[in-house]
């Protein structure tokens, strides 16, 4: 009996040990690999940023800024600030927009741009045209 | 968060109330025909796109099968549609079109806008397009090919439904093209070439698609292409580094992403994962060094390089 016992003991210590060694993390490297999936969202950030930031600093807008009586390098500050969902938002809209093929094509020319600058100007709390950009945009921070 | 859909809803309406409706039609189409794009010819056809006629509801794996054989990959509406159509649906969802791309190997590349659309049939390459013909609020989806344009009589050529040649207004194709929200697809091989339309980020995410795929060569190869046509960007590297970790592959890795450092030697990404690689093969001191360096370079993954910069310290054998 005591034979069969270490019999199944010698059969199930190192089955034990492969299962542990194989749930374990097959490498440390796990901890601090930044993986395709981050690097790519990563990359997108930048474009969106980049976007939005070329955005803002157009002639056409500036000038639309100033209209509204937003000084522009308050705009860049506050940009900064935004969250990147919220830049990512913006640079969709701002992408499609002037090519008028986005849900807002139907509106063309001057209209999509001042549609366009009243939407950063509402989410940066310059402005608050429309209700909807209040919930969550307050604190651009 | 900002409901931008509702915000843009609720300004279409208000401006269609307020009787500028006059606005609304075919914006594109008109600006296409009046001031068509620098170098855009005013016809184009791609007559090569073979032609598969949709039994009932199949329009998406006929229109698949269109661009996949048009890609160099022989198969049939039949074979697709038990992988790509939703019987409980009657049709094919937008993601089965992209994954069913994928996992034959192709990237699936977004072409959203009939600009695009048109530059790139006129490089010879068909895009997928998923259409509304019925109204918003009674939508009948179709999925179908678009093969040529012309800007002088006004119509744009579809392999759709039965029909191989369907001559459709322009017009009419914006405004059922629109209701998807100008939903279209163009295939790529992962040697390239790369679409002049595409830009680097949809590439690449095309590319992570193929890795999700279970294609982690195609997608390798697929970074690669990025690499050569963006041949200043580290990402692509970044992105094959990554595939190569995967596969044990840490020589390959190191020397990929060394390379990225060469064209962005600030990469905090790049210089995460090569330290992650350097742990691996330990060679503990550039390690530590390179981890370093991550840590300095700051910005969205500086947590990653933080735990990366504590992992080697910790894991270092004490120096003699």
């Amino acid at each position: 009996m005591s034979m069969r016992k270490t019999r199944i003991k010698a059969i199930a210590v190192p089955v034990v040990t492969a299962f542990t060694i194989a749930i374990m993390p097959i490498t440390p490297v796990e901890a601090g690999l930044v993986e395709n999936d981050r690097v790519i969202e990563t990359e997108q950030t930048a474009v969106d940023r980049a976007t939005v930031d070329n955005f803002i600093k157009r002639e056409d807008v500036r000038r639309q800024f100033e209209l509204l009586g937003v000084d522009p390098a308050e705009a860049e500050k506050r940009v900064a600030a935004l969250s990147d969902e919220q830049v990512a938002r913006l640079a969709g809209q701002i992408k499609d927009a002037p090519a008028g093929q986005g849900a807002i094509g139907v509106i063309v020319g001057a209209a999509v741009l001042i549609f366009l600058v009243l939407l950063v100007t509402d989410l940066l709390g310059f402005t608050s045209v429309f209700s909807f950009t209040k919930k969550g945009s307050a604190n651009p921070s | 968060m900002v409901n931008l859909r509702r915000l843009q809803s609720a300004f279409v309406l208000l401006l269609t109330v307020a009787g500028v409706s006059g606005c609304a039609g075919t914006p594109v189409t008109q600006d296409l025909i009046r001031s068509p794009p620098s170098g855009l010819p005013r016809t184009a056809e791609v007559g090569t796109v073979p032609f598969y006629p949709q039994t009932e509801n199949h329009c998406g794996p006929a229109a698949l099968a269109t661009v996949l054989n048009f890609s160099g990959l022989k198969t049939t509406p039949e074979t697709l549609s038990k992988s790509v159509y939703t019987p409980g649906r009657q049709g094919t969802l937008q993601t089965e079109i992209v994954t069913g791309v994928q996992r034959r190997g192709r990237l699936a590349l977004p072409v959203a806008g009939m600009k695009d659309a048109f530059r790139e049939v006129a490089n010879g390459r068909p895009i997928l397009v998923l259409q509304n013909l019925g109204l918003d609020f009674a939508p009948q989806w179709h999925y179908a090919v678009l093969v040529g344009y012309d800007l002088n009589d006004e119509h744009v050529v579809l392999r759709s439904g039965k029909t191989r040649r369907l001559i459709e207004d322009m017009g009419t194709f914006e405004h059922t093209w629109r209701r998807s929200g100008f939903w279209g697809v163009s295939l790529a091989r992962p040697e390239g070439p790369v679409p002049e339309t595409v830009s680097m980020s949809s590439w690449l995410r095309a590319a992570l698609g193929l890795e999700r795929a279970g294609r982690p060569a195609d997608a390798v190869t697929a970074y690669w292409t990025a690499a050569d046509r963006w041949h200043r960007a580290a990402t692509p590297l970044v992105l094959a580094a990554n595939v190569m970790i995967g596969q044990d592959d840490l020589d390959a890795a190191e020397r990929t992403l060394r390379a990225a450092l060469r064209r962005d030697e600030d990469n905090a990404v790049a210089l995460n994962n090569l330290a992650n690689v350097l742990m691996l093969r330990e060679k503990w001191s550039e390690a530590e060094s390179v981890a370093r360096a991550a840590v300095d370079a700051g910005g969205r993954t500086s947590q990653a390089a933080a735990e990366t910069l504590s992992t080697i310290r910790k894991a270092r054998p004490g120096r003699p």
